[in-house]
């Protein structure tokens, strides 16, 4: 019973502090970000565990994160608004080829940023050559080009 | 809102929900300072600010009022040579103290132990009469939340200690 809701609490922190945290939080990984996801395992992996290294425990962990993650999926199909609620709504961030920088605050998203995403994913290198730029749910920007 | 035209693009943005999300993330923010702050502080546990000491000359308790599931800890008792003028003293504890926490080591190793009542009993030499004897429980805390316990010696009132664990 101890595993089952050590495990539900850690998703439940883990889901509300990436959420505060902001969509960009891990999205496009830095280096150092890869080494944060690593220390951020190593850190709940003892909370769940605590001093049970038995299989049952492992089984019993994995079934309840993977089983938690398919509820969560299915209640998210069920009601929209929990949807927006867990995974937010992209954003648009440039419209026309008009930065908007409110929303580029708000989700803390730079020039750099759009210019990179620009030349990776288009072989854009000008702002101007940009119509579109968003902020998907996952934190990574996509580019729509001008034609 | 689903999805719907923004400028030539069709997308499920929601602005209104987007305003909120960014008020709340900003909050949150705060609130993660707080909880370092505290932390520092040691409001959390393990810090200046949790450490208890209560009694007098006679029978001293020095513990910590926060504490962690599972981080070992120390409860450290200190009978002073007015409490008792013999060459033993008898120690005792709450019983429930021992279900709530796993003592690892006591030290100095008790001459002999037992339960007596709603209490666990610890008989302990006094290895100089004149002075104060220390015993310390490095303990680890197994229960959670609030836990009451009594710490006693013959002929004194007992001390009352309140202990938060938190997970």
């Amino acid at each position: 019973m101890d595993t089952v809701i050590r495990a539900l609490c850690v998703y439940v922190f883990l889901l509300v502090v990436l959420r505060i945290s902001g969509k960009r939080t891990l999205s496009n990984m830095t280096p150092f970000d890869f080494v944060l996801v690593l220390i951020l395992s190593e850190t709940v992996q003892q909370a769940m565990i605590d001093d049970d290294n038995s299989m049952t425990n492992a089984l019993l962990l994995v079934t309840t994160l993977i089983g938690l993650d398919v509820l969560l999926s299915l209640l998210k199909n069920r009601f929209p608004a929990l949807e927006r609620l867990i995974d937010s709504t992209p954003v648009v961030v440039m419209q026309d080829g008009e930065l908007n920088r409110d929303r580029m605050k708000g989700e803390r998203v730079g020039e750099d940023d759009i210019l990179s995403a620009a030349r990776q994913q288009e072989g854009v290198g000008r702002l101007d050559e940009i119509d579109y730029a968003v902020v998907e749910q996952t934190g990574d920007i996509t580019i729509i080009p001008k034609r | 809102m689903s999805v719907h035209d923004v400028g030539k693009i069709q997308i499920n943005q929601n602005l209104r929900f987007l305003a909120k999300e960014w008020r709340v993330q900003r909050l949150g923010w705060v609130v993660f300072a707080l909880l370092l702050l505290l932390g520092l502080a040691g409001a959390l546990g393990r810090g200046p600010l949790t450490r208890r000491t209560t009694g007098d000359d006679a029978l001293r308790v020095e513990y910590e009022s926060v504490l962690r599931h599972a981080a070992i800890s120390d409860l450290t008792v200190t009978v002073g040579p007015s409490a008792t003028p013999d060459s033993t003293f008898r120690l005792y504890l709450s019983a429930d103290y021992l279900a709530q926490f796993d003592v690892q080591t006591i030290l100095p190793e008790p001459q002999a132990s037992g339960f007596r009542g709603a209490y666990a009993y610890f008989d302990f030499a006094r290895v100089d009469p004149a002075h104060a004897a220390q015993i310390v429980f490095h303990t680890k805390p197994a229960g959670y939340w609030r836990i009451d316990t009594d710490v006693a010696i013959d002929g004194k009132a007992p001390l009352h200690l309140e202990q938060l664990i938190l997970p």
